[in-house]
């Protein structure tokens, strides 16, 4: 019998690849953004919005990631920024190697932020690095205040919270201070932004919060 | 339900591993797991038990060490277990904390036999 310790990360194949995405997009002066959430809860609505407001200032790509159909990557196309869908075929969560290989596709030039929309999940997503600076988690007010308690290491991961669907607090039981404080207590460097993509309320923040950390245009 | 995948994980790098040792024979695989990881043990052993069926890696047993979430107060400088992802201090309430421990996803420890 004989016993070695190893201490070998079971996801140190996944952790190269992210550096390789962090290498790229430093070197060409991108800022990536990785926005995680539930199913529906307006993650590509939020980008769309974001992308016709940001546009004519940043230039800006996306990466859309789902289980199946290029149904994101086409609304996102229409918004003429560039655009690759990965499609996961039944995969929960978009790893490093996928994210390396849709990069190497795309013309970055020029590029300065890069979305990355996740597969819709709270769970899974959170335990991996895509090379990106911030992981973004979106919570919209019909899923329920409830949400971080619930999915505690997505908003542990997270460096931001976008609020979505605000527009429909007045028809829900969605208590917006009990939600803040959930989240705060699973993160406390968490920054929040409440808006509604849907009316454009509460936009103007997070556009100069994504506005304040990037290049613009020349 | 990304388990599997990271079953097939650490199958690939345990076989690896035992390449550098054979003949000797994995009888066991300590994984180290942190209580912040999104995994579930049992999930992760029985996706383990489905890769390995009929390979060299059949005999190997899959243990799992849970980590606990601890941290340090930068206030108080008191250690402590975090539980419930509650990241505040129990005995200052203050958040400025260093997380210690809870994040780790590791194969800690491979057991070989002799082959006979």
């Amino acid at each position: 019998m004989s016993v070695i310790t190893i201490e070998r990360k079971i996801l140190k194949k996944n952790d190269q690849f992210a550096m390789e995405v962090r290498d790229f997009c430093a070197k060409h002066n991108i800022l990536v953004l990785n926005l995680l959430s539930s199913p529906g809860s307006g993650k590509t609505t939020i980008l769309e919005k974001t992308l016709a407001r940001i546009k004519t200032r940043v230039n800006v790509a996306v990466i859309e990631g789902d289980v199946q159909t290029d149904q994101d990557a086409v609304r996102i196309a229409r918004q003429n920024v560039p655009v690759v869908q990965i499609v996961t075929n039944g995969g929960c969560h978009l790893d490093a190697a996928l994210v390396l290989d849709a990069v190497s596709k795309m013309d970055l030039s020029g590029v300065r932020l890069l979305f990355i929309e996740n597969v819709g999940n709270l769970v899974c997503p959170s335990g991996f690095d895509l090379g990106e600076h911030h992981k973004i988690v979106i919570a919209s007010t019909a899923e329920g205040d409830d949400k971080p308690l619930k999915y505690p290491k997505t908003f542990r991961v997270s460096d931001v919270c976008l609020i979505n669907k605000i527009d429909l607090l007045p028809y829900l039981n969605f208590d917006v201070p009990a939600f803040l404080a959930n989240a705060k207590k699973i993160n406390p460097d968490l920054t929040f932004f409440q808006i509604s993509a849907q009316s454009g309320e509460g936009l103007d923040p997070w556009i100069a919060w994504l506005e304040s950390r990037v290049e613009p245009k020349q | 339900m990304h388990e599997t995948g990271l079953a097939q994980e650490i199958v690939n790098i345990v076989e690896e591993i035992a390449r550098q040792h054979s003949p000797k024979q994995v009888i066991r695989i300590t994984l180290n797991i942190g209580e912040m990881v999104a995994v579930v043990p049992d999930m992760l052993k029985f996706a383990f038990q489905a890769i390995v069926e009929n390979t060299p890696l059949n005999n190997a047993r899959l243990e799992v060490q849970i980590i606990p979430v601890t941290a340090v107060c930068n206030k108080c400088r008191k250690s402590f277990h975090i539980s419930q992802f509650e990241f505040s201090c129990p005995y200052c309430s203050s958040v400025d904390l260093t997380v210690r421990s809870g994040d780790e996803f590791l194969i800690k420890e491979l057991e070989f036999k002799e082959c006979p």
